[in-house]
């Protein structure tokens, strides 16, 4: 026990699919302790750790958020900390000095890297140059005449589906406004692949795993399967070093007319589907560990064709082991 | 002596502490259930913390319950080798104020300031002697005592294996220059159900030398509070004292 005590590491965000994924990956590390946080009392992936290492934080854009996390990752002596909520990581990673500071490192690409993946128009000029990109422009400052329809219109920042549209002429886009927050893109007409990826300390790129879509269910992926073909591989692995990618992206790309894979955008953190990819042989949550924790990667990970369907798991508990709700007398 | 140390739980967190769940009156009423005679209601503060007076008022106004006693604490960490602690500078301790201070090791107190785990091990790394690190918590940790007019030693060493050290490693010197200490200073010291520590040589030695020993779940969570497995085995080692 001397030598070498357990690892701590807490993932936030256990109610949603990614951080069910991370603790299920890490579970089975025999030199793992889980520690799980979500802002909901009912988010099953705390009951998939001890009880003890089940804490509730406040919702991701509090004011005091990223304070209190910093003291929570302190009194746990947390060693790794995986966020795996959209709205958190960026002001995590913007503070990641301060948890290195009390002994905290963070399994999320650089603060840099997670900016340009989530400004879009960012994304598709730094990527313009090195793989096909769809044409990407501010809905303020492109002139409708020049597109061919139909357009993809989009916010400029965000995450998942939310906010997309399809426009079908250029009457329709005028209508739109002028807001410099909204993108307008090609639309992409081909098959769509997530792969997942994840770079070494130096930017190699050790592993790139396509996955198709076969069925989303409210945005999640409840059928798929990975797909080996070079090219998706390579034109993710040009996107991680456009970035500067240290750590796990999913990488979201889509056929261009000509059958090309092309850039629809990166979410630099841990998908939902993430158990396909570590069921085809890649397991990113453990090896984002050993990058975390300094230890040296493989070069490469091979990974093979599987096929997946989801369905929803129960954890089942004595009411007295639901956490509490949050009272209100408590001076926070 | 106070109770049979099983029978105590020094440490118990409540929602005044941002990563804790349950009510101060949750954990009164869990204490109650787990036949304890003491409890401690404990909240981590730092030298910001504006919260202590509210706090200590919501406890004070919690029933009472017939054969158990009620007492508080805040937790804070020792910030250098001077034993400076993060509290603050307002904290009344004792009559008006809060019982206890809790005193932690959640860093390594370097000489010019916290130490994360990793920072220690890179120090090691590049030339400070274990032995020498240890004499700085240790030092750092009897100072602290001093600052405060009555403390109680938070998880003792549990950092020692973050920083790749065991407590074989402290001499016996070690543990007489603390306990000296906390016999002087009145410093109750617990035995840490969460952080199992400190061992049954540490316990030992200090309950010969007459150090005050309490239970502590560090529970942030009603359910646990006065559970114990791991601290019999050092209740046990602490009863050895009363043979000799």
């Amino acid at each position: 026990m001397s030598d070498n005590p357990p690892v701590r590491v807490l993932v936030t965000g256990a109610g949603g699919p990614a951080g069910v994924a991370v603790l299920r990956s890490l579970a089975r590390r025999p030199d793992v302790t889980l520690l799980a946080a979500d802002m909901d009392r009912y988010a099953s992936g705390l009951y998939l750790v001890g009880e003890g290492a089940r804490f509730l934080v406040e919702p991701g854009l509090a004011d005091t958020f990223v304070d209190s996390l910093v003291d929570l990752c302190e009194r746990e002596r947390v060693d790794v900390l995986f966020s795996t909520v959209d709205v958190e990581l960026p002001r995590i990673a913007a503070e990641r000095k301060r948890l290195d500071a009390i002994g905290t490192a963070l399994a999320a690409p650089s603060l840099e890297t997670l900016e340009v993946c989530l400004d879009k128009f960012a994304l598709a000029r730094r990527c313009a140059d090195v793989l096909p990109t769809p044409r990407t422009e501010l809905l303020g400052s492109t002139d409708p005449a020049s597109w061919d329809y139909p357009v993809i219109v989009k916010p400029r920042r965000g995450a998942g589906s939310r906010g997309v549209h399809q426009v079908d002429d250029a009457e329709a886009l005028r209508a739109l406004g002028a807001d410099e927050d909204i993108l307008v893109q090609a639309l992409l007409p081909g098959a769509e692949y997530s792969v997942d990826t994840l770079a070494d300390a130096d930017g190699h790129v050790v592993a790139a795993v396509p996955r198709s879509r076969l069925r989303v269910d409210s945005g999640v992926s409840v059928a798929g399967c990975t797909v080996a073909d070079r090219e998706l591989e390579q034109t993710a692995r040009r996107v991680a070093e456009a970035i500067g990618l240290v750590g796990v992206a999913n990488v979201q790309l889509r056929r261009d007319a000509e059958g090309r894979a092309a850039l629809l955008e990166v979410n630099p953190r841990f998908p939902g589907a993430m158990p396909l990819t570590v069921a085809a042989g890649v397991d990113m949550p453990s090896l984002a560990l050993d990058l975390a924790l300094g230890r040296p990667l493989p070069d490469s990970v091979p990974f093979t064709e599987v096929a997946v369907v989801r369905y929803l798991e129960d954890v089942f508990l004595d009411p007295a082991d639901v956490l509490p709700a949050p009272s209100d007398e408590a001076g926070r | 002596m106070t109770a049979d140390l099983l029978r105590t739980d020094h440490h118990v967190h409540s929602t005044w502490s941002d990563d804790a769940v349950s009510t101060t009156w949750a954990n009164l009423a869990a204490a109650r259930d787990a036949g304890l005679a003491s409890v401690r209601m404990v909240d981590h503060v730092r030298t910001s913390t504006t919260y202590v007076p509210e706090f200590l008022a919501e406890v004070a106004a919690l029933p009472r319950i017939d054969g158990l006693e009620v007492l508080t604490g805040v937790e804070a960490k020792i910030l250098d080798a001077s034993g400076r602690l993060d509290v603050p500078g307002d904290l009344v301790v004792g009559a008006g104020g809060v019982d206890r201070v809790l005193i932690a090791d959640h860093q390594f107190p370097g000489p010019d300031g916290p130490w994360s785990p990793r920072r220690t091990l890179e120090e090691i790394d590049g030339g400070l002697h274990p032995q020498d690190a240890l004499d700085i918590l240790v030092t750092a940790t009897a100072r602290a005592m001093g600052q405060v007019p009555r403390a109680q030693l938070a998880h003792l060493f549990s950092l020692l294996p973050k920083i790749g050290l065991h407590e074989s490693a402290l001499s016996d010197d070690h543990l007489t220059e603390i306990a000296t200490a906390a016999v002087r200073t009145g410093t109750t010291v617990e035995v840490n159900e969460k952080w199992r520590c400190p061992g049954p040589r540490v316990v030992l030695a200090f309950a010969v030398a007459g150090v005050t020993l309490v239970g502590s779940t560090d529970s942030h969570e009603a359910s646990s509070v006065g559970r114990y497995s791991w601290v019999a085995g050092s209740a046990a080692a602490e009863r050895l004292a009363g043979v000799r």
